[in-house]
């Protein structure tokens, strides 16, 4: 009950933040109605999947501070549980949604024991090395289709079919992924507030004091990261309904894990608003470059080196990305 | 009865031996303090009795419980609080918000924690300070916050370390004063490491003196300063001679 009123209470940000955000909400409800190309529809689709992405990699990653860089792995797990259980048994997906965060939370602690004895750029080294070393086990694993992956024939369905989230149009996807969107906002709105995420900002800060506070710091980071990869897999097994053709390249590649990570530290790191921040930033820029580099030929991985150079501005400038430069000019008007 | 009990406590660092077989008790009730020159390895007995370090040999006994082997957070849950010299919870919070992590050992709920923690803070005096970050503190402020965040976790014993340093007369004054208030108004046994020798005096029932890692000295304030083992190795004969 109490969770449910700290979910909906977003009472301590000032009246801007809440009249922008309100806008921002009903812009995107009712952006379908509006005509608009195809283009512009798969963007803002993308942003909210990666909104989501990020939203996840935000708890352990911005309340908690452990740079996490193996995302992609639990992406995949979802993806391919539900791609895989939707060809065999042709299972809807709102059973094989779950059942993918099953495994992938199962996973997490399985890793996630052994990974949180790490700190700092150990942790993050190691979470890259279980994310590839995942990835190189699903490329050769025939039961999902091996490198080639797996593709689901969308044409055996009647659409719209909500139950096994095959459609036609992308405007069910996108109204599917915005109700995901909002939920992981009143999530995260719930979840800053907890008890869980007072721990994690302590350990954040300095694990000596929160272990001297009474805080498990190891155990209270394994819970956080299963809540992550929950977030990471549901919303992986959305995309796998939504692109229809999974192979680990694209799911499971380390460019998706930076990307999840280097779009909450852009946006803020450890804030409600800074992951969607990134995303809107980041997705548009990725969607450009993109088709930008299609027609250059030898310009493959300019990409990457953008988004090396944004991770070392943001270190080096404001750690707390884009929502930390916002807080800290109110706090310097406020005093 | 002792609440605390250290007994033959050693702790090495490599070829440095921090704490050597040290044996002392805090009884239940008591406001004990723990004096010695720099590097005497006061910081690090409390690091060991906190949990911290892991100890190499010797038994520590809290509350009739043998908590030599536990982890610091279950040591935190059995009612052994600690500050540290900088003490912040989170700078990302404000003050309320800070003594809320303490708080939420105990509950939950955010809502009763926020009420705890709004009750601490109107007992140590920081009432109007909730909303501002550590940071926009000033020193004697954030020491406050640092007990009011160890006294979240509703602490049978308080191990406070240094909360003087580094502030002036009036506020030592002012702490020492709460420090008196928590121990016996909120009956909090107490033990604590300062420099601050008038601190020490006004405080403590009873002192324990370490010097090179090991304990020299024991014993009632007015006598052990009078000790010419605590004189030579840490007041000085200057001391001695202006409060002889």
């Amino acid at each position: 009950m109490e969770t449910l009123k700290n979910a909906l209470d977003f009472s301590d940000f000032p009246g801007l933040d809440l009249t922008l955000a309100a806008s921002v909400a009903v812009f995107l409800m009712v952006f379908p109605f509006f005509p608009h190309s195809s283009f512009a529809m798969s963007t803002l689709i993308q942003f909210l999947i990666f909104s989501l992405y990020g939203m996840g990699w935000n708890t352990i990653g911005g309340y908690g501070g452990q740079v996490d860089l193996g995302k992609a792995q639990y992406l995949g797990i979802g993806a391919y549980t539900t791609a895989v259980m939707l060809l065999r048994w042709d299972m809807p997906f709102w059973i094989s949604m779950p059942v993918g965060v099953l495994f992938s939370v199962t996973w997490s602690f399985i890793i996630g024991y052994p990974l949180f004895k790490l700190k700092g750029h150990y942790f993050a080294i190691a979470t890259i090395a279980t994310s590839l070393v995942l990835k190189d086990l699903f490329e050769v694993w025939d039961l999902v289709g091996g490198s080639r992956g797996i593709e689901i024939l969308a044409g055996k369905y009647w659409t719209p079919d909500f139950l096994h989230l095959i459609f036609k149009g992308d405007t069910y996807y996108y109204y599917v992924i915005l109700g995901f969107f909002f939920f992981g906002i009143l999530f995260m709105n719930a979840f800053r507030k907890s008890r869980l995420g007072f721990q994690l900002r302590s350990i954040k800060d300095n694990e000596d004091i929160a272990r001297s506070l009474g805080i498990n710091a190891h155990w209270a980071k394994i819970k956080t990261y299963a809540i992550a990869t929950a977030f990471v897999s549901a919303v992986g097994s959305f995309h796998a309904c939504y692109v229809k053709n999974i192979e680990p390249e694209d799911t499971m590649s380390l460019d998706i894990s930076i990307l999840i990570a280097l779009m909450a530290m852009l946006g803020g790191a450890g804030s409600l608003w800074g992951p969607i921040i990134g995303a809107a930033v980041l997705v548009p820029l990725k969607s450009y470059l993109k088709e930008w580099l299609g027609a250059q030929a030898g310009m493959v991985g300019i990409d990457l080196i953008i988004y090396g150079a944004i991770i070392m501005i943001i270190s080096a400038a404001e750690p707390r990305g884009i929502w930390g430069m916002v807080e800290k000019a109110r706090r310097r008007r406020k005093n | 009865m002792a609440l605390l009990e250290v007994d033959n406590l050693t702790k090495r660092f490599g070829g440095l031996t921090a704490n050597n077989a040290i044996s002392f008790q805090v009884l239940e009730g008591e406001l004990l303090g723990l004096i010695g020159p720099n590097g005497a390895g006061k910081t690090t007995l409390f690091n060991c009795i906190a949990g911290l370090h892991p100890i190499d040999s010797g038994t520590i006994h809290f509350n009739g419980k043998n908590i030599s082997r536990l982890a610091s957070h279950e040591i935190a849950r059995l009612g052994l609080a600690r500050t540290f010299q900088i003490m912040v919870a989170s700078g990302d919070l404000n003050v309320l918000e800070n003594i809320m992590v303490g708080c939420f050992l105990h509950t939950a709920s955010r809502m009763r924690a926020k009420a705890e923690a709004a009750r601490i803070l109107e007992e140590m005096e920081l009432s109007d300070l909730g909303g501002f970050l550590v940071s926009e503190l000033p020193v004697a402020a954030q020491k406050r916050v640092a007990l009011a965040t160890a006294l979240g976790t509703r602490p049978k014993l308080l191990l406070l370390d240094e909360v003087a340093a580094g502030l002036n007369p009036s506020e030592i004054e002012a702490i020492t004063e709460t420090i008196h208030r928590i121990h016996s108004r909120m009956g909090v046994t107490v033990m604590l490491i300062e420099h601050v020798m008038e601190m020490v005096m006004n405080l403590s029932q009873r002192v324990v003196v370490l010097d090179y890692g090991q304990k020299i000295a024991e014993g009632d304030p007015g006598l052990v300063v009078k000790d010419p083992n605590v004189i030579k190795a840490y007041l000085g004969e200057r001391y001695a001679r202006e409060h002889a």
